[in-house]
Formats: C-alpha cells, structure tokens, sequence
C-alpha cells in the first residue's frame, strides 16, 4: 500500500539521517562574516534555512524523525502492552478484579500530569526512550477502558456463550473469539496513541519535559516557531509537513492492517 | 442494577477521597511554593517570606494542613486564594461559565465525527471513506495550538476579523465568538470519533448476523439503524464518559490562543505560581467529574448494548 | 475626528488581580504597576509628594508645592502639600488622607509589599492643613532617603475609613475603586478578559487626550502581534524580540526601542560551593569561552548591550566601566584549565577524580532566550570537552533549587528593572547571605563596603565605594556578566507622543497624558 511504503520511506530516511544529512545537526551555521547564521531563509547551503539558532534545519529535521518517530511507536507500544490486558481481565473476570482496574484506572486519569512531570524533571532528565515510558504510562487507561467496552460486549454474545456451555475454556474462548474483535479496537487505538504522543511531545517540551536539549523532533521544531509565524515560515511548514504525513500513514497502515487481521472480512 | 449503582457509588466516594488525598500531597511536595514571585523582588527577606508562608498556613505540619483542607472541602470551602485574595470557590465559579460554553459546543463538534464515521465505514474504499479520513487526519496530525493560531492569522489577514475572548451582548456575537475556538478544540475529538465508528461500523457488517439480515432481504436502513449504530456507539459511550472531566478541565492551549477566561489557563497558572486552593479546587472538581463521567460511561453500555449484562 | 480614538494595549499577561494602592508582596506584580500607574498615578503606581524624574533621574516635586526642607541632621524632611490637588471626585486630596495611608501601610498586619521601607520611617505626621514631616530612623544617602520618605502616596480617608484594608469581600474599593487618584478611572475590570478605564477631569496632571484606555489580557505573544498589526490593537508592551524584525519592516507600525538606566540583565552564576567552579581560573576559562556577540544575537536578537559589571552600562550614574572585561578567547580559557590542572582526554575533560567533569546548566522554561543560552553553552563548552547537561524548569521549582536550596552547577538569572540605586537591587546577591545570593559569595571586603556605601552621605565618595566595589566583585567573578536589555515596545503609527525616557517603562511621568490615538 501507498501509505506503507511512505511510512517505511520516512522511517528509512530518518534512521539513515546521518548519511544523508551534511551537517550536524547541532553545530552552530555561521555566516561568511562569522556571525551566529539565525534565522536564514532556505538557500545557499541550507535546503530548508536555519533556524533561530543558526542550525540546519533539513539536517535536523531529519534527525527529528528518528526521535518522534522512536516516541510516537514507544508510547503506542506501552499503552497497548499495559491497556489491553488489564481491560480484558477487568472485563472478563469482571467483579473484584474490574473494581481494582478502574481504581487505577481512575488514579491515573486524574493525576496532575503537570505536576508530575515537575516533581519528575527535578529528579532526572529523561532520555527518549524513559519519555516514551512516562508518556505511554499516562495513556494506558484509555486503551484499558476501550478494550475493556469491547469485550464486555463480545463476552455476552450468544456464540460466546455457546463456546461456553460446549465447554471451551476460558483461554480458548478469549483467543478465539474475544482477541479478533479486541484487534481491531487496539490497531485504531494505536494510531491514535502514535499520532497524539508525536503532538503530546511538541506542547510538554513548553514545560521543560520534551526530548533533552539539544535533540529535535518534529514537535519541538513546531513549538519553537509558535512566534515565526510571519517572520519564519521555513521553520513552521517543514515539521507539520512532516508530522501530518507520518501520521496520515500511520492511520492509513493501522486501518489496512485491521482489514487484513479481520478474519471475517472477505475481499 | 440498582446493587450496581450502589455499590458504584460508594467505590466512586472512596476513590475521590483516595485520588484527591493523593494530588494534595503531590501537589504540596512539588519544589517551590507561592514565595516564588516575592524571592525576585531583591528587597525581601526571610522574615517576610516566613510571614508569608505562615499567613497562607504553609508553616504547619502537612498532616495538619492536609486534615485541614480535608474538613473544609468535605463542605466545599476550599480556601481563600493566595493571589486573588477571594474564596477559591468563587474564582473557579467565575471561569467555569465560560468552560462549560466552550467545553459543550466543542463537543458538539466533536460528535460530528459520528455520522462522519458512519458515512466512511458504509463506504469503504470509495471516495467518501478516503475523504473522511483524509479531514480525520488533519485533526490528528495538528497540534491545538498551531491549529488555533493558524486559524487566528489567517482569519485576521483575510477578514480582519479577530476572534478573541468571549461575544458581548447578543447571543449572535456569542455564537461568532465561540465557533472557531470550538471548532479547534473540537476537531481532535471529531476525529477520535470517526475512526473508532468507522471500524465499529466495519465490524458489524461484517458479522455474520447482519449479512444473514441482509441476505433475508431486511431494508438496508433498518439494518443500519439498528445493528450497526448499536455496535458503532459502543466505543463512543467509552469516549463520552470523558466528555464530563474534558468539558469541565477546560483546554489550556484553545483558551491561550483565543484568550478564553476558562479554567484551563486559571488552573495552569494558579500551578505556576503555587496558588494551592485554586490548584486543589479545580483539581477535586475534575476528578469528581471524571469519576462521574466513567461511571455514566459504563451504565450506557447497557443502554447501547442490551446484551452487556452485570454479573455483579 | 484625528486624536479621538481608545488607546487599546495587547497585554501577554493577566490583568493585576487588586487594585489596591497597597497591595501585598503576592499582589505586587508587574501587571499591578500598570494598572496603578493608571489609576494610582505617579512614578511606580502610588502618587507621592515627590517624583522620580525619568529624564533626570532625579526627584522632582509632585503633590509637594517644591522639593522638602531638610534638617541639619538630614533625617527629617518637611513638605508643603499643594493645595489644588483633587480626588477623581472632585474633593480636595488633604495631608489626613496621607496620615491615613501611613497609619494603615505601617501596620504589619496589613502586609503591604513595601513594610521594610515603612519601617525605615521612625514618624509621619501632618504638622498642619499643609503640612507634612516625614523622619527617618537614620540618615541616608540624599535619594535613598528621598525614596524612603517619598514611599507613601494618599489614600482617600473618606471612603476607606472603617472597611476593612484587606478583605475584598467586605471591601469592594480593593477590586474597584470608586475614588482614585490617578489621570484615569476604571470602568470595567476582568482580570481574565479586559480592564477599560476613562480619563478623570479633576487631575491634577491635566485631562488624558485618549477617550478610553483598553487593555486586553491573556493574549498569546503571535496573537497580541496579530492584533496590533490588524489594529484591534494599537500598543504591545513589550514586544516580545522575535516579532522585532517583522514589526520594524511594517509600515504601519512603529516600533520603540530604548535602553533604560534601569534595564534588566542577564548573567551565568556559578554554585561556588562546587569544588570544580571553587577555583577563580575555571570560572575564567568558563567565561572567556562565552562569546557575548554570539549571545546578543542568538538570544536576543542583538537587542542587548554587553555588560561587565553588576551595574547595567545604561546606568550613568552608578556605572564603572574600568572593570576585567572577560571578553571571548577561546584559547585563554583552555589554558586555564590546563593551569588548573585539568587535562583533555580523548576530548572529555578530566576531573580531579578521573571522572569525565559534567555540568548542569539551570534555566527556568518559562525564559525562552535562556533556553538558547544553555544550548549555545551546551556547544560551546564541548570545544573544552565539558559535557553540560540542559536543564529547564518550571519557574517556580527552578527558584525553589536555586534560591532556596542552591543545587545547580550554573544558573542562567535574569536580574534588574527595578531601583536605580545599588544598594537596593545587586547588594542582595553579594552580601553574604544576601536574599538572592545564590552563588554562595563571600568577601568581608565587599559586605564592609556596601555596609560603609549604604550611609555615605557624600555623592561622590558613594561613587567611589561603588567603583570599588564593581572591581572587586567582577575580579572575584563569582557570576558572570552578560549583556543589559533595550526595551522595546511596538505602537500602531496612529498613536502619537510617545517619547521613551531613560526609565524601563514608556508611561513613567504621566507620560501617558500626551499621547493620542488617530481614526
């Protein structure tokens, strides 16, 4: 499919971003003069101009790729390995087990995710890899209650109930019957997670909570150019160019994938 | 059922005791507290910052401050403000009004995304579909803000119009006023919408019940109606049991482009500066709300889905 | 008709969130001393007897008929009130309402922001219907003691008396006030959404030329510039230095750029409690591996002017410019280093321990050009092989480490836009245990001299103290200066008379009264 092939393209680029990229993305482009080159309009050695301070920025747009895009499958992956098991056991078993699920549940919807982050930035500075933990963490719950609807209401259908009375164990049952249905709900989920941690990551970066200075991503590239609206566009199209066709990808894939995991779906 | 609800009822009781007990101490043991702004001014001392401290409280043990706080929010008296120097209560009071407007006419737009979803998934493959989710990615794929002030520049230079805070005086300007913010903010709920009744819809024609309902010749409308819808809302039911908390937290970045006086900016500044009856205030109230919605969230089901059945 | 138009300010902040000409430590903000200058008139917000005239630096007479008799002891100052002083009500401003305001700030309870400076007031008394003597506890320098005296501007007894001075509940002056004092009154007042305030008649400055003053709060920085380029506004203060290069390039807009004697600065601070920055010559290396001009341009968009001491270049009257420079040679810094006995190795630079030596660079997130400083230190310090590690906070918290628990390698610290005077701003970060002493400096010199400046009653030998102590503190290097910031404000061209003086903001002096705002 299009869309895939785009995907693994922009994945390809970025993880070979030091081969194509020129420059480092860190180092500070000065002028023939030898002023801080801040600021430059795409041009004379610098595809996509610098930015406000005098960076590359096609070298570290690329660069940036291989961190949202590390981000965006990290935090998707955690909050479906934590979510879907605690919303299918919470819906299967139901009772006690339900209870405990939503009181967590509960607990980590409600925590101030500002606050947490401040007490937690004091304590250390997260690495990409720890920021996709910490993000994936706060989003579980979600998945958990999606997954948890979904299978409250497979569980009650009558060929379930069928399955059980023929005496299908409770593994069986939730293989054969429950976990299709469950996929389809988590590759949608997924997208969703992929795409809103690429953005999530953009806005925390305000707080002193993004991916550690100097690293770029795609979000913190467009939340430095809230201001150059008018004064840099170059520093503003480039990166939401980026992030809306990873992410138009990424939902084009995860709806592909969920037709060809449908063993029902016949073409 | 109604076992159900009580037994609900009272987890839900505990559960905001627990979780708001939590943020309190979360919210006390963050570096830094309401000083902060005095320690820039070079002239103050520790004595004055010590007169400070005890004025708001702050010098007392954090049990003590803690069971303090409890009994009086147990009548929901949360405190005088430190910066407003007025009941907690009343400041929150005076942005929630806006909050709510906002909070209920983004999630209009939000559930736009309904009928969207059902139009792509009855359409799979064809342009309507690719339409749908081609406008579905936009809102996922931009962040509020850049949304927002896009919207903002662009509406500004063209029209000279400048969306900005709330519509005075007829409820015409209040509609002008509110519709681009709502729309921005909603937009990201739209398309979260969409995608989750798109694959349900998908799923449910493919079961085998509807095919044999279609093979036996039953109008296509009532199967629609009727099956499909059914199976389409359940994951919208999940999604509205946060319309409650969403609505009432208000969105920080939607009021900070448009200027909103909502409780969004109010709790994100009251948390900047340490403002702790604000922060405790807002935060009890959305965890009431969020607690609220996911149990509502969950009675639906058996509404939606009449074979969802509690064992317990 | 030409001149008839509201003067309408993009705000990026929240309105103040009191009104009151007193307001506490909590309520004294940046955004107070807008409104106050509005309604409260004067130099900072409360109108006094006396004014601090931004084109001089000097104090000039206000609500006083000429400058005070001073005792021979230099300790009690004595004012005639003017008798044409009038409250926006039409009734005449009297020495009790002065009385009043004294009896009520010096009472700590009522925890005015100000109480130390009270304090310095030993009696305030109305001598007669005109009269007013005002005596300190001790003599001071001639403009200290005009400030101290000067602190306290009348509040109208006849309206406060009896209601409580802090509770707004029972006290509806305190969020709006029906009798002020100042070239405006308020209309209306949001703190989240807009403050609009009409000219008073009865002032004694003279009726404002605008109709109406509007200021819009809360507005994002791209959003209030949106606004003054489609004229929905017509003042942004400041202008944030990203927007600079577009607003000076729009015909419509006219863009004011200063620097005020009062201008804020940055610095680098350095923890000297950690052994590696205990040593002077690494602090040097540190420091001369810092290019300024790199640094204006990087984070301030050249807005700046490079600073050496801790008094701004654009203080004239406090300034001494015969102090170390530090300026950039890469190469001196790694010299000394290696004179400090720490060696490169495989690029790292080695500690003392044998561990590669790591530094944290301490900025609060709120502070966007010091987000670009750390990361300028971040590259330039790899050229001597030190690994810096960026960190931003939130503001607060990053106050709580700095200042409170001092745990940070470098603090990135913005200082300044307050007094004149030296001895009421930088003493506090180099006296020891100043309030805002974060470095941990020490010099029994240095605290013996700004004890001896603080009563120097001589100008000229206060200057010479002050000299002194600039080149003792700057050899010591305890921070490192940067650079001072201009001040830049943006105006939509229909609005005239606007003339930057040498204070940090353009509306000091009643300044305000001469502008107008064109159709």
């Amino acid at each position: 499919m299009v869309a895939l092939t785009v995907l693994l393209l922009v994945a390809a680029m970025s993880a070979a971003a030091p081969l194509v990229a020129r420059n480092d993305p860190d180092r500070f482009m000065r002028t023939p003069a030898g002023r801080i080159a801040t600021m430059q309009p795409p041009g004379e050695g610098y595809p996509l101009g610098t930015d406000d301070l005098g960076r590359d920025v096609f070298t570290r747009l690329l660069y940036a790729g291989r961190v949202s895009l590390l981000v965006g499958a990290g935090v998707a992956l955690v909050s479906l390995v934590l979510g879907a098991p605690l919303g299918m056991l919470a819906a299967y078993h139901g009772g006690w087990l339900d209870d405990v699920v939503n009181a967590v549940v509960q607990v980590v919807l409600n925590v101030p995710l500002l606050f947490v982050l401040i007490v937690l930035s004091i304590v250390f500075t997260p690495n990409v890899l720890q920021l996709a933990l910490i993000f994936g963490f706060f989003l579980w719950p979600g998945t958990a209650r999606q997954v948890r609807a979904v299978v409250l209401s497979v569980r009650s259908r009558d060929y379930v109930e069928a399955a059980r009375v023929l005496g299908a164990g409770n593994v069986r049952i939730m293989v054969r019957h429950i976990l299709p249905n469950v996929l389809s709900v988590l590759l949608v989920v997924a997208g969703i997670d992929m795409a809103a941690a690429i953005l999530a990551e953009s806005s925390l970066s305000f707080l002193g909570f993004g991916v550690p200075v100097p690293l770029s991503s795609w979000g913190n590239m467009l939340s430095l150019s809230q201001e150059l609206f008018r004064s840099a566009p170059w520093l503003v199209y480039p990166p939401g160019a980026m992030i809306f066709i990873t992410v138009l990808s990424v939902f084009l894939v995860s709806d592909g994938l969920r037709d060809a995991f449908d063993p029902r779906m016949s073409s | 059922m109604l076992r159900f609800l009580i037994r609900r009822s009272i987890q839900s009781a505990v559960l905001l005791l627990v979780v708001t007990s939590g943020v309190f101490f979360l919210v006390h043991m963050t570096p830094g507290g309401p000083e902060a702004a005095l320690l820039q001014n070079p002239r103050i001392g520790p004595e004055q910052v010590q007169r400070l401290r005890e004025n708001f409280g702050l010098d007392q043990p954090l049990a003590v401050q803690y069971l303090k706080w409890l009994g009086s929010a147990a009548r929901l008296d949360f405190g005088r403000s430190y910066f407003y120097s007025r009941p907690a209560t009343d400041v929150v009071a005076e942005r929630l009004g806006p909050t709510l407007q906002l909070g209920v006419m983004s999630y209009a737009v939000a559930l736009l995304g309904v009928p969207l979803g059902i139009v792509a998934g009855l359409n799979r493959g064809r342009l309507a579909d690719v339409l749908v989710r081609l406008i579905a990615t936009i809102g996922h794929a931009v962040p509020t803000w850049w949304l927002g002030l896009t919207s903002v520049v662009l509406l500004s230079s063209l029209t000279g119009w400048f969306p900005n805070g709330q519509g005075q005086g007829s409820p015409g300007e209040w509609l002008k006023y509110i519709s681009l913010p709502a729309v921005v903010l909603g937009l990201a709920g739209l398309v979260t919408f969409a995608r989750f009744v798109r694959s349900g819809v998908l799923e449910v024609l493919a079961e085998d019940y509807v095919r044999t309902a279609q093979a036996k010749g039953l109008p296509g409308s009532m199967v629609t109606m009727r099956h499909v819808l059914r199976n389409a809302l359940l994951p919208v039911m999940t999604l509205l049991g946060g319309l409650l908390p969403a609505v009432v937290s208000g969105a920080l970045v939607t009021e900070y482009v448009f200027a909103w006086p909502g409780i969004g900016r109010l709790f994100y500044e009251a948390a900047v500066s340490r403002d702790y009856p604000i922060v405790l205030a807002v935060l009890s109230l959305t965890t009431f709300a969020t607690i609220l919605g996911t149990l509502l969230a969950d009675l639906s089901y058996g509404v939606v889905d009449p074979r969802v059945r509690y064992t317990w | 008709m030409a001149g008839d138009a509201a003067l309408i300010e993009a705000s990026l902040t929240n309105l103040s969130k009191t009104l009151h000409p007193y307001p506490d430590a909590a309520s004294y903000t940046g955004t107070w001393i807008d409104v106050a200058t509005l309604l409260w008139g004067g130099a900072e917000g409360t109108g006094g007897l006396l004014a601090f005239d931004w084109s001089t630096l000097a104090f000039k007479p206000a609500m006083a008929k000429d400058m005070p008799k001073v005792s021979a002891d230099g300790k009690t100052f004595t004012f005639t009130l003017r008798d044409d002083l009038k409250w926006s009500d039409g009734s005449p401003v009297t020495v009790d309402d002065f009385q009043y305001a004294y009896d009520q700030a010096s009472r700590e309870d009522n925890r005015y922001v100000q109480l130390d400076i009270v304090q310095d007031i030993a009696t305030f008394r109305a001598v007669d219907k005109s009269t007013i003597e005002v005596t300190l506890r001790e003599a001071k320098p001639r403009d200290v003691a005009l400030g101290i005296a000067n602190v306290l501007g009348p509040v109208p007894k006849k309206v406060w008396e009896g209601k409580s001075w802090t509770d707004t509940s029972s006290n509806a002056e305190i969020l709006t006030p029906s009798v002020v004092l100042g070239p405006f009154k308020v209309q209306e007042f949001k703190i989240a959404e807009r403050g609009v305030f009409l000219p008073v008649d009865t002032y004694g400055g003279g009726k404002a030329r605008v109709p109406r003053v509007e200021i819009l709060a809360n507005q994002q920085p791209t959003v209030a510039y949106e606004s003054l380029k489609s004229g929905r506004a017509n003042w942004m203060h400041p202008l944030p230095a990203p927007q600079y290069a577009d607003a000076k390039a729009t015909p419509d807009l006219d863009v004011k750029e200063w620097s005020a004697a009062n201008a804020p600065y940055r610095t680098l601070e350095f923890n000297l409690t950690r052994p590696f920055l205990a040593d002077k010559r690494v602090r040097e290396a540190l420091a001369t591996a810092v290019n300024r001009a790199d640094l204006l341009d990087l984070a301030e968009q050249g807005l700046a002017v490079p600073q050496y001491s801790f008094i701004p270049p654009t203080n004239q009257k406090w300034v001494n410019s015969a102090v170390e420079k530090y300026d950039f040679n890469l190469d001196r810094s790694k010299q000394l280093l290696t004179d400090a006995g720490y060696k490169v190795s495989h690029g790292q630079l080695m500690g003392k321990d044998g561990q590669p030596v790591k530094l944290q660079v301490l900025y609060p997130t709120s502070s966007s050009p010091r987000a670009k400083i750390a990361a300028y230190l971040q590259q330039q310090y790899k050229e001597l092989g030190i690994e810096i590690e960026v960190k931003g906070l939130d503001f607060n918290a990053y106050t709580d480490l700095v200042q409170n628990r001092r745990e940070f390698d470098i603090s990135l610290a913005t200082y300044g836009g307050g007094s004149l005077d030296p001895d009421l701003g930088p003493k506090a970060q180099l006296i020891q245990n100043g309030q805002q002493n974060v470095t941990g400096y020490f010099s029994a010199r240095v605290d013996e001299l700004f004890k001896q400046a603080s009563v120097e009653l001589d100008e000229a030998k206060r200057k010479q103290l002050y000299d002194q102590l600039q080149v003792q503190v700057v050899s010591d290097l305890p921070s490192h200066y940067l650079y001072a910031l201009k001040a830049i404000d943006a105006f939509s061209k229909k609005v005239q008379g606007v003339t930057p003086r040498r204070g940090d903001r353009l509306d000091y002096n009643d300044s305000l009264l001469s502008w107008s705002v064109e159709q």
